[in-house]
């Protein structure tokens, strides 16, 4: 059975020999054949009489060292013994693959963030993918290491929220430099020219 | 440092209690030849303790 545990991936099931030392001279009949560990309880055997065991017991301790099963098992194993193994070692706690509030965001649309030692998909509704309009404004696709398209007010080129004669000069410059900025094309056209500047000022002026 | 070891000592023995020992591994062929093992030793994993002898 226990072969069969370990050939089955259970490595995290041990199995341990333990006899007396009044009988070890032949151990090699005991070792033939197999790498499990082999123990000899010394005279006056305080393992065996702390464990109350007796010979041909078997125990098994789940990972915490609690004693979920004790039998003598002379006339052999019971058959669902391998089971309880297999669950025993089911219950055994992973191990945590993270810290708790480490974050991976190594794609911004698809952040990982770690809870309770595992890391956890995290969902971004981005607002322009949910369908929000972006009132009197343009969304502007994002910033590296951002996933979401951001709504800008249409004309606030310092972007802080109101349109206002910094802005004006913001785009006066942007035109004279012959620059382009999708906030600051208040007509749509694909360009920036005086009429957009006229249409801001308008914009200020209401 | 030494009253560290003692008190990880002691706080296996209280985990673990009764049901812990500490025997040298005689079998040659185990990777555990040599160490003392029992339950704290392979602390976090299911154990089986087979007692018996051969003659």
């Amino acid at each position: 059975m226990y072969e069969n545990l370990i050939s089955n991936g259970y490595d995290q099931v041990k199995l341990i020999g333990v006899g007396k030392s009044q009988h070890m001279n032949n151990i090699s009949n005991w070792t033939n054949g197999n790498d499990t560990p082999v123990c000899a309880d010394q005279s006056p055997y305080p393992t065996w009489n702390g464990w109350g065991a007796s010979q041909r017991d078997l125990f098994v301790l789940d990972h915490e060292g609690n004693v979920v099963f004790h039998e003598n098992v002379t006339s052999g194993l019971p058959s669902d013994l391998e089971s309880l193994v297999i669950d025993l070692v089911s219950q055994i706690p992973g191990d945590s693959e993270c810290t708790d509030g480490d974050i991976n965001n190594d794609n911004p649309c698809n952040p990982w963030e770690c809870w309770e030692g595992q890391w956890i998909e995290m969902i971004i509704d981005c607002p322009e993918q949910m369908g929000v309009p972006c009132e009197d404004g343009v969304y502007i696709s994002p910033a590296e290491g951002e996933c979401c398209s951001i709504c800008m007010l249409l004309g606030d080129l310092s972007g802080d929220g109101i349109v206002n004669v910094l802005d004006v000069v913001a785009m006066v410059n942007l035109v004279l430099s012959g620059g382009y900025d999708l906030v600051a094309d208040l007509n749509s056209d694909g360009t920036l020219n005086v009429l957009d500047v006229v249409l801001l000022v308008g914009i200020i002026l209401n | 440092m030494n009253s560290r070891i003692i008190l990880s000592t002691l706080c296996l023995s209280l985990v673990f209690g009764q049901y812990d020992y500490s025997l040298e591994d005689l079998n040659s062929s185990s990777e555990y030849y040599q160490q003392n093992v029992g339950t704290s030793f392979f602390q976090g994993e299911v154990t089986l303790h087979y007692f018996g002898h051969y003659n």
